[in-house]
């Protein structure tokens, strides 16, 4: 077991592209304050550069500290949880599957609708978490993206978008 | 005695059948939104702000109290039942709640929750009446200086304090504050971090960034390491060393707290 974690602490590089992507923010937001006019004004004295240049700052060192970390065998602490199996490889396909599903609803609520997208949603999330009754599955997306249209549209007065069921709905 | 005669005089308007319902109401629904991880009493007053869009402004805040404390209660049974506390507040009641949970005690431990949040509810509420003008004066004394020490507290001890890593902790500290610098400079209209996308010179709103942390990064985190077979279900209490209290037996006690949250 323990020479199982020590392995995993050794291979786990992929901590090394967050750390490249916390630099890369800071450098950003550096790049970003230098196009920041130095303003002024005196009921506020600091004006808008300082604060995400100093963010800025902060993040190159946190990412070098945290690349220390890395290189010492450091590792964050995975989230347990009541459906979470920590013991397992991250499943790859699933997540992949799921992605899929929340993208296609991104692409497709404004042109569809969100009745159409979100049946397809709740549908391929089941679909990617394990649901094999495909009729079952789509009839619940189904009915749970028309109840939450309606109960949006009724109960908050917030109209999600009706796309080409625009006037049926 | 002027205020406290008003203040008794506040309770009899505020003790009407639809009154009472609308406290029923917003208990029950803060406690089943409480009941998510990572959605605090706070937040879940502000998701459930649009409900009280067309109410008379009494019954807004009641309903407002009543999701308040119920969302109180609901993080307390995660903490207890599953030993994930939702929010800051109840992960006290994780360290002691859960241990009782273990032992087969889930349901006297959820009811000394609820009973000791009404307890101390009703202590700190009644304080917060009397002591009030004495804290109006001496928020009012607080100026910028003191707000962004007390910021700087806030921050510094969670990212030290949360987690096992501190390095970890002020990373994410750090790209939240990020995520709160984009947006137009309020004083001087400068625009931060917008890459001329006009959308982004709003700021990013505080809902996308938290369903966008709680609610989508959970249900990947949960889809990557899903639990293919029927967790362990916390009923331990098989063992005959386990003494019991309440009138029914302890198993069952357990079993129907625990569906009732599933």
């Amino acid at each position: 077991m323990s020479e199982k974690a020590v392995a995993s602490r050794v291979t786990d590089r992929a901590q090394y592209g967050l750390c490249a992507g916390l630099a890369l923010l800071g450098v950003l937001l550096l790049v970003d304050a230098s196009h920041i006019g130095a303003v002024s004004s005196s009921n506020d004295p600091v004006g808008p550069r300082p604060v995400p240049i100093l963010l800025g700052v902060l993040l190159l060192i946190v990412s070098v500290v945290y690349a220390i970390d890395i290189a010492h065998g450091g590792q964050g602490e995975a989230e347990a949880g009541e459906d979470v199996d920590l013991t397992t490889p991250i499943d790859v396909k699933t997540v992949g599957l799921l992605i899929a599903a929340f993208l296609l609803n991104a692409l497709t609520i404004e042109r569809l609708g969100w009745v159409i997208s979100g049946s397809l949603l709740f549908w391929g999330s089941a679909f990617a978490l394990g649901n094999r009754h495909h009729v079952r599955g789509l009839a619940i997306g189904i009915a749970l993206a028309l109840g939450t249209f309606y109960l949006f549209a009724i109960g908050l007065g917030i109209n999600l978008p009706a796309g080409i069921l625009q006037g049926i709905l | 005695m002027d205020n406290i005669s008003a203040l008794i005089a506040g309770f009899g308007d505020v003790l009407t059948p639809v009154n009472l319902l609308m406290a029923l109401l917003g208990v029950t629904v803060g406690t089943a939104v409480g009941v998510l991880p990572g959605i605090g009493p706070a937040m879940t007053v502000a998701l459930l702000l649009p409900i009280t869009y067309g109410m008379e402004p009494t019954q807004a805040l009641i309903l407002f109290a009543g999701i308040f404390y119920g969302g109180m209660y609901g993080g307390s049974t995660t903490s207890i039942l599953l030993n994930t506390p939702g929010e800051s507040a109840s992960v006290v009641t994780a360290i002691e709640g859960n241990k009782m949970a273990k032992a087969g005690r889930a349901a006297q431990a959820l009811a000394t929750a609820a009973i000791g949040s009404f307890v101390a509810g009703t202590i700190a509420t009644l304080l917060l009446a009397f002591v009030m003008p004495q804290v109006v004066e001496f928020a009012i004394s607080l100026g910028a200086p003191e707000y962004l020490a007390i910021i700087l507290v806030a921050f510094v001890g969670v990212s030290a304090v949360l987690g096992s890593s501190r390095v970890r902790g002020l990373a994410s500290l750090l790209v939240g504050l990020t995520i709160g610098v984009i947006g137009i400079d309020f004083v001087t209209g400068q625009q931060r971090m917008t890459m001329g996308i006009p959308q982004l010179a709003d700021g990013i709103d505080v809902v996308v960034v938290s369903v966008g942390i709680f609610a989508v990064d959970e249900a990947l985190w949960v889809a990557a390491h899903l639990r293919r077979k029927a967790a362990e279900a916390l009923l331990a209490a098989s063992g005959p060393a386990t003494p019991s209290i309440a009138p029914w037996p302890n198993s069952s006690g357990c079993l129907e707290s625990f569906f009732s949250v599933t």
